[in-house]
């Protein structure tokens, strides 16, 4: 890594960020074209709408067709994570939308579809960041892997991870834990009918956000067959979806964090290099 | 109401986490998010116990 504005004065980043950020919420890679990174762009684009394709590959196109029909308008998938992948939410909203009118199996591999489509989302997201960093960083340089974006997916993926490979270990452990803890007991309450797309889209959604832990209960809990009244479903479902929502408070501490020692870093280096300047 | 206690506890669990998390939200610094968590929680639980408050008038006042 090398830091920008090392010499008199802080030079100028490659691109407006906001800019790179939108282009990249409608086509993964766009901002990256933008900022003049082609290779970089099209290995993204290659990537996040890989993973959505093979998603949708597998789901049949019925990630939406799982929202309860009382549920269901115009807007109502936007709050699952696909909407991250703005052009591919758009594109499945019109092509597949919630399906034909009448009932039809699931698809055998329906469950790994739906998480690649709502993965391919939480990457576009990250990239989004990423694309925002970038933006600010003279053209030509790159943070590499120790990117406040790349640490801010470790986060999504394992609750802390994002903080341990910052160094913050006791943050790490206890994010960890408490994220965990939360995620294990709602499920213990809705007794796994809580990990299940079908049955509750938008509190999977929530769930989602805790990244490997939900994916790896979900896996070996969820989607049983529910014969009788689970008599705290209700918590369950809003304390496991709880621990997904504050996974995402603990992704953006880790982004801020490590871009304010990226950033903070190259101005302090840009003052300094002033101050020898004038002297 | 019977399992008004169960629900007390699981609401205290679900604030330890919103707490803690926010703590760190707001403080770089390990410390300091751990040496501001009683005073989070107890405007936390203020401001909780406040809403339930107003929520138990207005089903009183307009809903029974």
């Amino acid at each position: 890594m090398s830091p920008p504005g090392r010499k008199d004065a802080p030079r100028a980043g490659a691109g407006e960020s906001g800019v790179a950020v939108l282009l990249t919420w409608f086509i993964p890679g766009a901002g990256h074209l933008y900022l003049g990174r082609p290779g970089f762009a099209l290995a993204a684009f290659v990537l996040v709408e890989g993973l959505f394709l093979v998603g949708l590959e597998l789901s049949g196109g019925m990630g939406f067709e799982m929202l309860a029909e009382e549920l269901r308008g115009p807007l109502s998938p936007a709050l699952s994570p696909e909407a991250a992948n703005l052009g591919a939410y758009l594109w499945q909203t019109r092509e597949y939308g919630f399906g034909l009118p009448f009932p039809r199996p699931w698809p055998e591999w329906v469950n790994l579809g739906v998480a690649l489509t709502a993965a391919s989302g939480v990457l576009n997201a990250c990239l989004m960041s990423q694309a925002h960093v970038d933006a600010r960083l003279p053209r030509g340089e790159s943070v590499g892997r120790r990117s406040p974006a790349v640490l801010a997916l470790l986060a999504w993926l394992v609750p802390g991870l994002g903080h341990l490979a910052q160094g913050r270990k006791a943050r790490a452990a206890m994010v960890f834990l408490t994220l965990v803890a939360l995620l294990v007991l709602g499920t213990v309450l809705a007794e796994g009918s809580n990990l299940s797309r079908e049955r509750h889209f938008y509190y999977w959604g929530g769930q989602f956000m805790a990244g490997l832990p939900a994916m790896i209960l979900e896996a070996a809990h969820g989607h049983q067959r529910v014969s009788a009244t689970i008599p705290y479903v209700e918590a369950g479902l809003v304390i496991a979806s709880i621990a997904g929502m504050l996974n995402i408070m603990a992704m953006l501490d880790v982004f801020g964090c490590a871009d304010a020692r990226l950033f903070g870093r190259a101005r302090e280096a840009a003052a300094g290099g002033a101050e020898v300047g004038a002297s | 109401m019977k399992d008004l206690g169960v629900h007390l506890l699981l609401f205290a669990l679900v604030a330890a986490g919103i707490v803690l998390l926010s703590a760190f939200f707001s403080e770089e610094r390990d410390g300091a998010a751990l040496a501001g968590l009683p005073r989070r929680f107890l405007v936390f639980f203020a401001g909780c116990a406040i809403l339930a408050g107003v929520l138990i008038f207005l089903e009183h006042a307009f809903a029974s």
